[in-house]
């Protein structure tokens, strides 16, 4: 698994998962994470594909599903954009908050430990952290 | 279904039934499959798992012991092998030729050959046009064969085992230059290969084979999502 | 683009083709050529030395070219069989162009370079005749001169004309033996064989004497109206040879 790199953007392409996926998955943090700014063009298809090393299809299956979750928008003769909204990113935020949660949750079940008990070790951690 | 419609099939390959037997050794075995249009399909096997002869069946250079076979929507023949461009396993280009030759020989003999994109092909491709063919690498010579297919504007390409026994930057090379072409035009490409390596990401559409009958198939990343890499069922599959 | 030129294109590459290209055979043959003349040029000088030697009785050392429509059977072959033999038979047999232009452009080629050949021999007969002729009787007989190329001339023309046929020949032979026909391929030898001394006994005018029009006197017209229809005949038989074989590539053959 080697980096590339697409001008700002960082990609990693793990061959055991579907490569799409990774692909939306890496935009959608970029942007969470305040990487990729509303409203920033990204790369055509095209583009994309030959940095990345991978066949345009995929590309184009991943830029449906962003545009799709409306984490992008296609400008009519423009190309593909980041979406302005902050609406959006926020929901898309807090979807993958949600996400994380729902995982981090079953992971602390598959140790044995539910409710009361984890709310409290992640206080106690936190106040490890800040002291 | 429309008579327009008929002209452009949906599907790039259609098997029915398809057997295929050399002397004692049966190399098909009532195989089908369609394969889609419009994207990459790896059909991915060990030695022997009749890759070769599913493609020379597609070129009409040999004809099916039983069953039934389209390509492009057509009984294949050397009308068909118009809209195909097609590298044969284990081919070596004329010795006496220079690149300069062998352009000139593809753009008077297959159709939809471009020599401007052929140059600019030679130019990523690091192929000197004065270079001989009888003084080339086996990996020179390789991407020379792939230039002459890929330089066709043509609706299919088939290529028959291109990475094997050539260098890793060769390779490399030979999958830029596919990915390019792919992302510049819509074109259906079947490639076959018994290692995957650098291939991986070139497939969206996987046919696994076994001694001439169809193990496994379909969407490239619906696979990855069940199975894991295709390089790992590569190796699952035939052990 | 146009078939037509497309098939120029092939015969063209065929004729140009060696079999030998590239390797280091080839010098080792550019020898034994050079060696093979410088010792004519010996023999020659010698000979012209010992006996009086005239254009008008050497005619007969035209028959040297006898080999030539036996050259272009091998060339035909060779052309098809190397196609196999040079792993290049996968780009030969699925270009878009009907089975009976690829054979038909095999055929032409190995014509041609028989032709070639021909005239190479041509020019070194005749080099060499005048030559010995001059040295021998230290003078040039301009009539004799003439009629030693005539007869020359016609002699290598009507090997030419067989060439059609041999190639054809050479092609047929050559797909056969990479058919499913193959087992058949000593059947047409002998058929061929047997099909030659059967013909060739009913046809006492093709002797080379006649032909060349020396000793026998020259041929009557009407004997000149036969050979004519049979060399008619015999391109027919090599288009026919040719399309069988467009037939096996087509149909017979197990790639």
């Amino acid at each position: 698994m080697e980096e590339r790199r697409v001008g700002s953007l960082r990609f990693r392409i793990d061959f055991s998962q579907p490569i799409y996926e990774q692909i939306v998955q890496q935009f959608q943090s970029s942007v969470v994470k305040g990487e990729i700014e509303r409203g920033t063009k990204i790369p055509s298809v095209r583009e994309l594909a030959q940095a990345l090393h991978v066949t345009p299809n995929t590309v184009m299956h991943a830029y449906q599903e962003m545009e799709r979750s409306g984490l992008t928008e296609t400008r009519r003769g423009q190309g593909t954009f980041i979406t302005s909204s902050q609406e959006q990113i926020e929901q898309l935020r807090s979807k993958l908050a949600a996400v994380a949660v729902r995982e981090f949750l079953q992971k602390m079940n598959d140790l044995g430990y539910s409710g009361q008990a984890i709310f409290r070790l992640i206080q106690d951690e936190e106040r490890d952290e800040t002291p | 279904m429309t008579p327009a419609l008929q002209h452009k099939p949906t599907f790039a390959v259609e098997c029915r039934q398809v057997s295929k037997r050399y002397g004692q050794s049966q190399a098909l075995h009532n195989l089908s499959l369609s394969l889609p249009q419009g994207c990459s399909i790896g059909i991915l096997g060990p030695n022997g798992s009749g890759k070769s002869t599913l493609f020379r069946l597609l070129m009409g250079l040999t004809q099916p012991d039983s069953g039934h076979l389209a390509v492009l929507g057509r009984k294949p023949s050397w009308q068909t092998n118009r809209d195909i461009a097609y590298l044969p396993d284990r081919a070596r280009w004329y010795g006496g030729d220079t690149v300069r030759d062998a352009f000139r020989y593809a753009e008077r003999l297959l159709p939809g050959f471009s020599r401007d994109v052929a140059r600019d092909l030679a130019d990523i491709m690091e192929i000197p046009l004065d270079m001989k063919v009888a003084g080339m690498s086996r990996g020179q010579e390789a991407r020379l064969m792939i230039m002459v297919c890929v330089a066709r504007d043509v609706p299919l390409i088939i290529l028959d085992e291109p990475f094997s026994g050539i260098d890793l930057l060769s390779r490399e090379r030979i999958i830029d230059c596919l990915i390019h072409h792919m992302s510049r035009r819509e074109v259906t490409m079947l490639v076959s290969t018994h290692e995957l390596h650098e291939a991986e990401p070139l497939f969206d559409h996987a046919v696994f084979l076994n001694r001439g009958e169809l193990l496994l198939s379909g969407d490239a990343d619906e696979l990855r999502a069940q199975h894991g890499s295709l390089e790992r069922m590569l190796r699952s599959l035939y052990t | 683009m146009s078939s037509g030129t497309g098939f120029a294109l092939l015969v063209a590459r065929d004729m140009r083709r060696f079999t030998n290209a590239g390797k280091p055979g080839r010098r080792w043959r550019m020898g034994y050529g050079v060696a093979g003349l410088l010792a004519l040029i010996v023999l020659a000088t010698y000979e012209s030395t010992q006996h009086t030697i005239t254009l008008s009785t050497i005619g007969p050392v035209w028959a040297i070219s006898y080999y030539i429509p036996v050259i272009s059977f091998g060339f035909a072959m060779s052309l098809v069989l190397n196609e196999w033999r040079q792993n290049t038979v996968g780009w030969w047999l699925t270009l878009p162009l009907p089975r009976i232009q690829l054979t038909l452009a095999k055929c032409l080629a190995a014509v041609g370079k028989a032709a070639r050949v021909s005239l190479w021999t041509f020019i070194a007969v005749t080099i060499l005749g005048f030559y010995t002729s001059f040295l021998s009787t230290h003078s040039l007989d301009w009539a004799s001169a003439l009629s030693f190329l005539v007869a020359g001339f016609r002699w290598t023309l009507f090997l030419l004309c067989l060439c059609p046929l041999t190639s054809s020949l050479g092609i047929m032979f050559g797909t056969i033996r990479q058919s499913r026909w193959r087992p058949a391929l000593p059947v047409a030898w002998i058929a061929w064989g047997m099909g030659w001394v059967v013909w060739s006994s009913h046809h006492p005018h093709w002797h080379m004497g006649r032909l060349i029009g020396l000793r026998h006197g020259s041929m009557t017209a009407e004997e000149m109206v036969h050979l004519v229809i049979d060399l008619v005949a015999s391109w027919i038989l090599a288009a026919l040879l040719t399309w069988i074989a467009a037939y096996l590539l087509e149909r017979q053959t197990d790639l």
